[in-house]
């Protein structure tokens, strides 16, 4: 999973990321309308948390530019203006949920969650394969009822591929959801990972099969 | 329709208007009227009486010496009518009666033979009109002369009933009028009912509609009202709109730091070993607080210098050197701070200026706080009190603004684009523009002699014709023999 942030007051931005990092989701944060246009087509983000007052442009006119290049991507609009005609205009323009400053993280949290799962086409928090439980909305994962002990990026990647279990998930897309542009990636991090990944999972029947030149394909043996 | 005691009413002044000369006219008419009911009555009369008389005295002749009358049916039955009234004749001969009644006093007078004339008179005490005339007769030297008369009943109750017709008439033209003018007064004020109507119907509205009446069906009468109206609504929702987008500035303002905390605060809650990070968000919680702290105080600031001028703001006295000289002091330390230099000269020792020493502090400590805040790090920053009574400059060598903004960086939470700073409250020009205003001082946003930075100036009112004289502007003493103080130099 991983979000762009678009807001231009540092602090909020900071805590922001903290929030989403320590769940393991790769965080992008840009502080302007422009480098957001920029930068949202580039990756796979599985949302966007959209400030509306930007110093270069309006945050709606972002919204409506970002729906014009036909892109997809849930965004969630975060603003200190609460009039009932900034929502309406925001829902409007192609966003897909809408909350004010100040706001609880954890709500923040939870309907992040949820715009990602409807993006992925399964609003139930729960994905479960075989003896695998993933609940997306806490976290917890569980491997035949008891508890996986997983770290954030770990989890972050378990739960790529198995969103999209039985399909190749090309390595540069897992990297590409897993890793914010600000991680200082080495080249075999991924790998890392998989290994890692492997081993906890190694007295189910869940397998992760390398595909040599492909990328990496979860499945049930 | 009611008239409430003390309103004014538009019938009752239409009535008052109209029905006093009315009642004048219908007057003039009405004794018009009478004269004319009276003429015509006794001329009519009259006629009827001299045809009676006519034909009695066409029947006089001399038979056989006798002077001979008839009185044909047809003569008196002439004067027959419902009112009964009495005929009387009678003829005289030389002033003495031949016949008829005696009640009727014989003419003695010479009248000119067939002319009828006609006078009034009383027969046995009841009011009669006489017709008479003077008749030759053959074979008589003298005219004989017939008197006919009858009792005024009739001709009278005539006129009384025309007169009561014409009195009908205008007391019912009178309250017709009236009439009219009651449901006149209605029916022009529809389209103010119309107006009304409209104004209710939005008064019932959930949201306030400030769009103009429409002056398409206003009558030429009230299309002043209605547009001096719409002008005032346009006013109005102009008002509204700018107290919203401020209410609106201002909650935005404060939500931005208070979501900071609060993110900051409950990830804090959440617990983490990660040491830098607890730093890190205490520093943002930190900046977030003084940022609040700085609106708050701004704002309350700009509220008071938003109130209505008070006399005193602009009839009181102060020393602008001393308070600018204050000012800069108060300014120097977060002037250290951001390693800028910051400098005070000036040309007078001592300028009385008209105004409150507490706003003229105010305004120069936000104008020298937008210098510190927006200027160069490490910049230079010169207060100056110039040559030119009650002139002072807050000048520094920043980015300026271009301008294009300078106008509107006087709006409360304007920002030019591009300004990433939080901390700034958006709303120091502002304060400084009331305060300006309420001391009838003038503000403006130069660009330095050098073309670089920007040059705050407030021209404030000098109070140099004081008659106090003692307030008189000082000049300072030339440059090599300036003490200490009178120039701030930090560095």
């Amino acid at each position: 999973m991983r979000l762009l942030i678009v807001e231009d007051y540092a602090a909020l931005a900071r805590g922001i990321i903290k929030a989403f990092q320590d769940q393991g989701v790769a965080v992008d944060h840009v502080s302007t309308g422009q480098e957001a246009l920029d930068i949202v087509k580039l990756e796979p983000y599985s949302a966007v948390i959209l400030d509306l007052g930007l110093p270069d442009m309006d945050g709606l006119t972002v919204l409506k530019r970002i729906r014009q290049a036909n892109l997809t991507v849930p965004i969630l609009i975060l603003t200190a203006r609460d009039a009932t005609t900034d929502r309406v205009n925001g829902l409007d323009q192609g966003a897909d949920d809408y909350l004010s400053k100040p706001f609880a993280v954890e709500e923040l949290e939870a309907r992040v969650r949820a715009l990602v799962r409807r993006g992925q086409g399964s609003p139930d928090p729960t994905l479960t394969l075989g003896p695998l439980k993933l609940n997306r909305a806490t976290g917890g994962t569980y491997l035949s009822d008891s508890l996986l002990q997983l770290t954030g990026r770990e989890r972050a990647v378990l739960e790529t591929l198995a969103v999209r279990a039985n399909n190749v998930v090309p390595k540069e897309r897992l990297i590409a959801e897993v890793f914010s542009y600000n991680d200082s990636v080495a080249p075999n991090a991924l790998e890392v990972y998989i290994a890692r990944l492997r081993r906890k999972l190694e007295k189910s029947e869940l397998e992760i099969v390398t595909v040599r030149g492909l990328g990496y394909l979860l499945r049930l043996t | 329709m009611k008239f409430s005691a003390g309103r004014p009413s538009l019938r009752r002044r239409l009535l008052l208007t109209l029905l006093p000369p009315l009642c004048g006219i219908l007057l003039v008419l009405g004794i018009y009227g009478a004269l004319f009911v009276h003429q015509v009555v006794e001329r009519e009369s009259d006629r009827l009486l001299s045809g009676s008389l006519q034909a009695i005295s066409e029947t006089l002749a001399m038979e056989g010496g006798y002077l001979t009358l008839d009185l044909p049916p047809s003569a008196l039955g002439m004067l027959e009518n419902s009112d009964r009234d009495n005929v009387y004749y009678n003829v005289s001969y030389r002033g003495k009666l031949v016949t008829g009644y005696p009640e009727l006093s014989v003419i003695t007078e010479n009248l000119a033979a067939n002319d009828v004339r006609f006078r009034d008179g009383t027969f046995r005490g009841a009011p009669i009109r006489i017709a008479y005339e003077a008749r030759l007769v053959p074979q008589l030297g003298s005219p004989v002369i017939v008197q006919v008369a009858e009792t005024i009943e009739n001709r009278t109750a005539l006129a009384n009933r025309m007169l009561a017709a014409l009195a009908a008439g205008e007391v019912t033209l009178l309250a017709i009028i009236a009439g009219l003018v009651f449901w006149g007064v209605d029916w022009g004020l529809r389209p103010l009912f119309e107006l009304r109507r409209e104004v209710d119907a939005r008064l019932l509205q959930p949201e306030l509609d400030f769009g103009p009446l429409p002056v398409s069906s206003a009558p030429r009468e009230i299309l002043p009202f209605v547009s001096a109206f719409n002008a005032l609504l346009s006013h109005v929702e102009a008002a509204v709109e700018t107290l919203q987008r401020f209410t609106s500035d201002a909650s935005h303002q404060l939500r931005a730091p208070l979501a900071v905390v609060r993110t900051h605060v409950e990830l804090l809650r959440r617990g983490s070993d990660d040491k830098d990070h607890v730093r890190e968000a205490i520093a943002d919680i930190h900046a977030a607080v003084l940022a609040l702290q700085h609106l708050t105080v701004q704002l309350i600031a700009l509220a008071k210098a938003e109130r209505p001028a008070n006399e005193n703001d602009s009839t009181n006295q102060f020393d602008l050197v001393g308070c600018a000289r204050n000012a800069a002091r108060t300014c120097a330390a977060s002037a250290l701070a951001r390693n800028m230099d910051l400098s005070f000269e000036t040309a007078f020792e001592e300028l009385p200026a008209w105004g409150n020493a507490i706003f003229a502090s105010e305004m120069i400590a936000n104008l020298l706080d937008n210098a510190i805040r927006y200027g160069k790090a490490g910049g230079r920053i010169m207060v100056r009190i110039v040559d030119e009574p009650g002139v002072l400059e807050i000048e520094d060598d920043g980015p300026g603004i271009p301008l294009a903004h300078r106008e509107r960086v006087f709006e409360r939470f304007y920002r030019v684009p591009g300004n990433l700073d939080r901390d700034g409250s958006g709303l120091g020009l502002s304060i400084v523009q009331a305060l300006s205003r309420r001391m009838g001082a003038r503000v403006s946003l130069e660009t330095p002699a050098g073309g670089q930075g920007l040059k705050a100036v407030i021209r404030f009112r000098t109070a140099s014709l004081s008659p106090l004289g003692m307030l008189a502007p000082r000049p300072v003493p030339a440059a090599e023999e300036l003490r200490p103080d009178q120039i701030i130099h930090v560095r």
